[in-house]
């Protein structure tokens, strides 16, 4: 297998990056984050947010305009292609949440030309997760430590080096176009045996069989109300996690010009579907609640066919209150049983 | 690849004042350039914007078979307030067509029943017009339209003198309060509904209008024997993108913007009470 000493490893991506926009995690202050590498790379840490941002940013301009209304309008600032997008050191929760949000964006009649743009071209290198957290339970969703999808390389690591293992016709390419930094020879076994029985306790007290079906009947469950008591409606859970893709569309017109952007929005913001002339049909905080979990465990899996949630534990980690989707699955199971 | 949330910008070629108050305004719009254009079905909806200050979904209330796209707007955010500042001559964004529309060609042969209150109308003059200009397509057709004043009344010219003249073709009207010009009837739409008593043979009742209309509206159908299949209504929420992405117009696991906004009240029972 083809790999890497670490120490080589920023020279790769740097070689990389002149002819990809590489998004990896660095160390942010404290914190490790995704973003587009500025000449650091943090291979340890698992990041604080997704990568979901490399395809579709937190925040895009659709277009300039100019002129007004009454005077008459262009707009301009079609997509162009830009370089292609460099995943380096997704973990298989973030390959395989890629892989849901594609079912979103990518998929029927109508296709998002600026997420296909971006994700037509991309490579993901995935790393298999050593060291997994505490809050992790990608394996109640049937992903795990050396989980593949989504990923067009897959990385095993070891004390000293990184072995890649290509999975698709992009990742070769990739792999290919990198040779000078990859040396020949030797197969990690004991890493991927690492990976193959790295268990997650979290994911052994957590139950998804059956789940949507038995939210189908409930809706109207008091279990929402005791379950929102304590949100406070941040929205820092739909921000980080991987699968959420909810947006909003604006313009900021600066006099006789000005743009229009699409960013991030979050299901549980109170205007989110404030109608004008005042109604809304989630009024409270277990509305929006409700919405966020019934996306995930029931709406997601009629629609994407899929549970729309890849037990990252990022929600974990970010909530100050503990509403996340672990205690989602738990209450809820609790509640329907 | 064409560009999903990019708007076509199109001239308005006329405002038209619908009601007295001044609140609604039927535009009509002209894309700038031929590529922009779109065909359309009755029902269908497209996203409208005022550049520089935002976008909204809009039923279309033009029929395809007419040659010019309306759209009848109420004034009540900012939007279709910045809209209501515009004249002929002014340019707007149009993209679309979005939502199912109706499905005027389940219709044929059967006999139509269109209850609409105030700016409801709209997206259901697109329907009725459809099925005017193809009328050997469809039954006798009966329309019910109610709005709180005399003066709130819409497409007074169709209500009063076009549409009437078609063959086998009714319009009754009512309005909450009449004044001392009205001397026609006075009640609310449901109310009237059930004193017509139409019959639900072989018939389709499509409603839009206020929630607490439709609401009543739908008990009044089920009491006249209307099963819930024969009942066809639209719904409206709040759009961003208006094509099942920005998360937003969800009931349930269905989105008004493309699996609406047209519903049958048997599929809407099918789904969570959230809207």
């Amino acid at each position: 297998m083809l790999h890497i000493s670490k120490h080589n490893l920023l020279s790769l991506l740097t070689h990389a990056s002149s002819s990809w926009q590489v998004f990896c995690p660095s160390k942010q202050g404290s914190t490790v984050n995704f973003g587009w590498f500025e000449g650091t790379v943090d291979t340890v840490a698992i990041p604080v947010n997704s990568c979901k941002g490399a395809f579709l940013p937190q925040t895009e301009e659709l277009f300039t305009y100019r002129g007004t209304p009454e005077t008459g309008l262009s707009l301009t600032g079609g997509f162009d292609g830009q370089k292609p997008v460099l995943i380096f050191f997704a973990r298989p929760c973030d390959a395989r949440a890629l892989t849901l949000l594609d079912r979103v964006f990518l998929e029927g009649e109508y296709a998002d030309d600026r997420y296909r743009s971006r994700r037509a071209r991309s490579v993901v290198v995935t790393v298999g997760c050593k060291s997994p957290l505490d809050t992790c339970f990608c394996t109640a969703f049937g992903i795990g430590p050396d989980s593949k999808a989504g990923s067009d390389v897959f990385v095993y690591e070891d004390e000293t080096s990184l072995y890649f293992e290509p999975l698709t016709e992009g990742g070769a390419g990739f792999v290919a176009a990198h040779l000078a930094y990859l040396a020949e020879g030797g197969t990690p076994v004991s890493v991927m045996e690492e990976l193959r029985r790295a268990e997650l306790p979290l994911a052994g007290r957590i139950w998804v069989e059956g789940m949507a079906e038995m939210l189908d009947s409930m809706f109207d469950h008091p279990v929402w109300e005791k379950m929102s008591a304590r949100c406070r409606g941040c929205g820092a859970c739909t921000y980080l996690c991987p699968t959420c893709y909810c947006f909003s569309v604006f313009d900021a017109p600066r006099g006789t010009h000005g743009k229009r952007y699409r960013s991030w929005d979050s299901c549980q913001f109170s205007d989110f579907m404030l109608m004008a002339g005042g109604h809304n049909p989630r009024p409270t905080r277990k509305e929006r609640v409700r919405q966020r979990f019934m996306h995930k465990f029931n709406y997601g899996v009629k629609r994407q066919g899929d549970y729309l949630c890849v037990g990252c534990g990022r929600c974990i980690r970010a909530c100050s209150v503990g509403l996340h989707a672990a205690s989602a699955l738990f209450d809820l199971k609790e509640a329907g049983r | 690849m064409k560009a999903l949330l990019i708007p076509g910008l199109a001239r308005i070629e006329s405002v038209r004042d619908e009601t007295a108050a001044g609140d609604v305004k039927t535009f009509t719009v002209q894309f700038l350039d031929e590529k922009d254009r779109f065909d359309y079905m009755p029902g269908q909806c497209a996203m409208l914007s005022v550049i520089g200050v935002g976008e909204c979904m809009i039923s279309i209330t033009s029929s395809p078979t007419r040659d010019r796209m309306q759209f009848s707007v109420k004034k009540s955010g900012r939007v279709t307030s910045a809209l209501h500042e515009l004249e002929a001559g002014h340019t707007v964004g149009v993209r679309g067509p979005y939502g199912n529309g109706f499905a005027v060609n389940e219709w044929r042969n059967k006999r139509l029943l269109f209850i609409a209150g105030g700016i409801g109308l709209a997206p259901l003059r697109s329907a009725i017009n459809y099925c005017l200009d193809n009328r050997e397509d469809y039954g006798p057709i009966q329309i019910i339209y109610g709005a709180r004043s005399p003066g709130d009344l819409c497409f007074k010219d169709e209500i009063f003198k076009n549409w009437p003249g078609f063959p086998e073709t009714q319009v009754q009207v009512t309005v909450d309060k009449g004044d001392e010009s009205w001397n026609g009837p006075q009640g609310f739409v449901p109310s009237f509904l059930k004193e017509i008593a139409p019959s639900p043979d072989n018939a389709v009742a499509v409603t839009c209008g206020p929630p607490i209309m439709i609401k009543f509206v739908l008990q009044a159908l089920s009491e006249l024997g209307f099963g819930d299949e024969q009942v066809v209504t639209t719904l409206e929420l709040k759009m961003q993108c208006g094509v099942g992405k920005c998360g937003r117009c969800n009931i349930g696991h269905k989105y008004v913007c493309v699996d609406g906004p047209v519903f049958t009240l048997s599929q809407l029972r099918a789904l969570p009470a959230e809207y």
